[in-house]
């Protein structure tokens, strides 16, 4: 995730809007590592923990519930308050 | 008591999140595969989806997922698309 | 009724929510808890298991939100969390004196403490299990944080300045005198992932609180310098689930002139400069690049060599070239080489007569390093060759050459016998007749001797995967 981080971050800063996508346990490793490189507000997308074990229709199935929150990061500004998007996500 | 902290304490300068379009329609996005197994499934159903959502899709990968990716590669990609997928840190 | 403040605080898993937007979404309650009281852990815990409810649970923590996250994480819970850090301003107006306090959004309904019962009856749901009923802790905002201890051992491990062991306080004159003259703002490079700057001083504070005596400081400046290149990946080593340490292998007139130990009980404790040198690097490591256990260090299990491994090569009881030699730098130089390693396997053999015997044993226990399917390894193995290991090598007039390719033809198993779920690409697409080896290549076989006179055990560590990391030497200089 820290690794991931890190290239997200430097391409926001270059202008490009991005979603990183982890797993559940890596949570605070995004938000410190986010910290660290100076974009405190970001969130990566995540997922259930583990992967390596679905199978290919059980990953698709992840990648279906975790669209909503991809398009989210991609279109809306992570920091802004109230977005439109609380309801959903509560 | 004072003492010589092996922290380095500096505070680094705030990153900007990148300005979001308005939708997806008609943007190129990079799917970025950070090379872990199963990723590129994951990221196959994701170029599906947003594909359906109107959206142009290019595919990438590093060569080390346990690395961030370097200035050139990341420079790479933000000259490729508009929008970042990456994916998926487990 | 509380009036609830205009902050919006920060969530987990999306943007900052304002307590005001969560009024009129129907019954909520607000669960204030923090990190240090084992109540609000044990009720976070009990809550986690909540199914569905007529009300919705917020988790709302005085921590920042990567405490918030760790707490979250360590209560398994998955209900949203928002992060209440100092000054406490929510706590405060809501009037919140201890933690886990329950609060029913617009009313003055709460639960102070862990109540199951009470609980229960806010939530409309059964909380079986004990205990029943537990006191809380202060609220932050009324407690503050937690204070150090007067003493100053004990304020070390309370600020986290440790590997969990006792430290020695880095004060302005033991820090000075590991410095010994040398410029304190000299930079070594940034320390991932956190790239906190490794400068001579801060590098000194590390020495200083592993314990190093000053004139150690050289072996751990040239340690730091070889693990912050990029070939060894120090980033990748440090935030990896697999085990990863780093072992230091120090050859040259420093052994002796340090008192670093590589005869016997070489990889265990009982040696000041072996211990407090791989430590400290150790510390670097973790402090100055934020590669802290359960933080952004995420070994699943890690190992007893994370405090650090550090020892010297026994040149004098090697047959062959020393390892800083091999490497390319001159016999009379001092080196520290840093390899990424896993755990030790120790590796008994009593009775073989032959060195190709003696081979097949040092190979074939390495084979279930990493994985015993997870074939061929594009990773370095080093294997420590104890002194009567290789004297049966010596005696043959066995190069370490012909050694190291003994070792790579004798670890090979056709593909059929590795297809197991845990195999590689390469496996599954080959025949079950085809010849797998170990590893990609015979260089990924490092070898060095070490150890006590009598005993026939030698080690091999286990390989790091997936790190494109390479061992790396650099030159020891004694000048300030």
């Amino acid at each position: 995730m820290s690794c991931s981080v890190h290239d997200v971050i430097r391409l926001e800063a270059l202008g490009v809007p991005t979603a990183a996508v982890g797993t559940e346990p890596f949570v605070d490793e995004a938000l410190e590592q986010a910290s660290l490189l100076g974009m405190p507000g970001y969130r990566a997308v995540l997922i259930p923990h583990p992967v390596q074990l679905l199978t290919t229709e059980e990953l698709h199935a992840r990648a279906d519930d975790a669209f909503a929150g991809i398009v989210a990061r991609l279109l809306a500004h992570p920091s802004l308050k109230g977005v439109h998007n609380v309801g959903t996500m509560m | 008591m004072e003492y010589v902290t092996p922290f380095d304490e500096r505070v680094r300068e705030p990153i900007a999140h990148a300005p979001r379009p308005e939708d997806l329609r008609g943007r190129t996005v990079a799917l970025l595969d950070i090379n872990k197994a199963r990723g590129a499934e994951f990221l196959d159903r994701v170029e599906e989806l947003l594909r359906e959502e109107g959206a142009e899709t290019v595919r990438v990968a590093k060569p080390w997922f346990s690395r961030p990716a370097t200035g050139e590669q990341v420079a790479e990609i933000a000259g490729r698309a508009e929008l970042v997928v990456e994916a998926l840190a487990d | 009724m509380s009036v609830l403040p205009d902050v919006a605080l920060e969530r987990l898993d999306g943007p900052p929510v304002a307590l005001s937007d969560l009024c009129g979404r129907g019954r909520v309650v607000l669960v204030f808890v923090h990190g240090d009281c084992p109540t609000s852990l044990l009720a976070l815990r009990r809550l986690a298991a909540v199914g569905d409810s007529a009300v919705r649970l917020v988790c709302v923590a005085e921590e920042d939100v990567v405490g918030a996250a760790r707490l979250a994480r360590r209560a398994g819970v998955d209900f949203t969390t928002l992060a209440a850090p100092a000054p406490y301003e929510v706590s405060r107006s809501l009037g919140i004196e201890t933690v886990p306090t329950a609060v029913l959004l617009g009313t003055d309904e709460r639960v102070v403490g862990w109540d199951a019962d009470a609980y229960e009856r806010l939530l409309g749901v059964a909380l079986p299990g004990e205990p029943r009923l537990k006191p809380g802790c202060g609220a932050r905002s009324v407690e503050g944080e937690p204070v150090g201890g007067l003493d100053e051992l004990e304020d070390m491990l309370e600020r986290g300045w440790t590997d969990g062991l006792p430290v020695v306080p880095p004060t302005p004159e033991r820090v000075d005198a590991m410095l010994g003259g040398r410029d304190p703002e000299r930079s070594l490079g940034d320390v991932p992932p956190a790239h906190g700057e490794a400068t001579l001083r801060r590098v000194a504070s590390c020495a200083v609180l592993a314990g190093c005596r000053p004139e150690y400081f050289p072996v751990v400046v040239a340690a730091v310098e070889a693990a912050l290149e990029p070939a060894f990946n120090a980033h990748g080593l440090a935030v990896t689930t697999q085990p990863a340490g780093v072992a230091i292998v120090v050859n040259g007139p420093a052994r002796e002139r340090l008192g670093l130990n590589g005869g016997s009980g070489a990889l265990g404790p009982g040696n000041r400069a072996n211990a407090t040198i791989g430590r400290a690097l150790r510390l670097v490591l973790t402090l100055t690049g934020g590669a802290a256990p359960g933080a952004l260090d995420r070994a699943t299990l890690g190992s007893p060599l994370k405090v650090g491994l550090c020892f010297a090569e026994r040149e004098e009881a090697s047959p062959w070239p020393p390892l800083h030699v091999e490497r390319g730098f001159d016999a009379g130089m001092s080196t520290a080489t840093v390899f990424a390693v896993d755990a030790p396997v120790s590796i008994s053999d009593h009775r073989s007569r032959t060195p190709e015997e003696l081979a097949a044993t040092l190979g074939w226990a390495a084979a279930g390093t990493w994985s015993p399917f997870w074939w061929p390894m594009d990773d370095t193995s080093l294997y420590v060759v104890c002194p009567e290991h290789a004297a049966l090598f010596a005696g043959a007039g066995w190069s370490k050459e012909r050694l190291r390719d003994a070792i790579y033809a004798e670890v090979v198993r056709p593909a059929g016998e590795l297809q197991h779920g845990e195999t590689t690409p390469h496996v599954w697409a080959s025949d079950a007749a085809t010849p797998v080896h170990k590893w990609t290549e015979p260089e990924k076989i490092q070898l060095v001797v070490a150890g006590g006179e009598a005993g026939r055990f030698s080690a091999v560590f286990g390989p790091c995967d997936g790190m494109g990391t390479r061992p790396i030497t650099k030159e020891i200089s004694w000048s300030t």
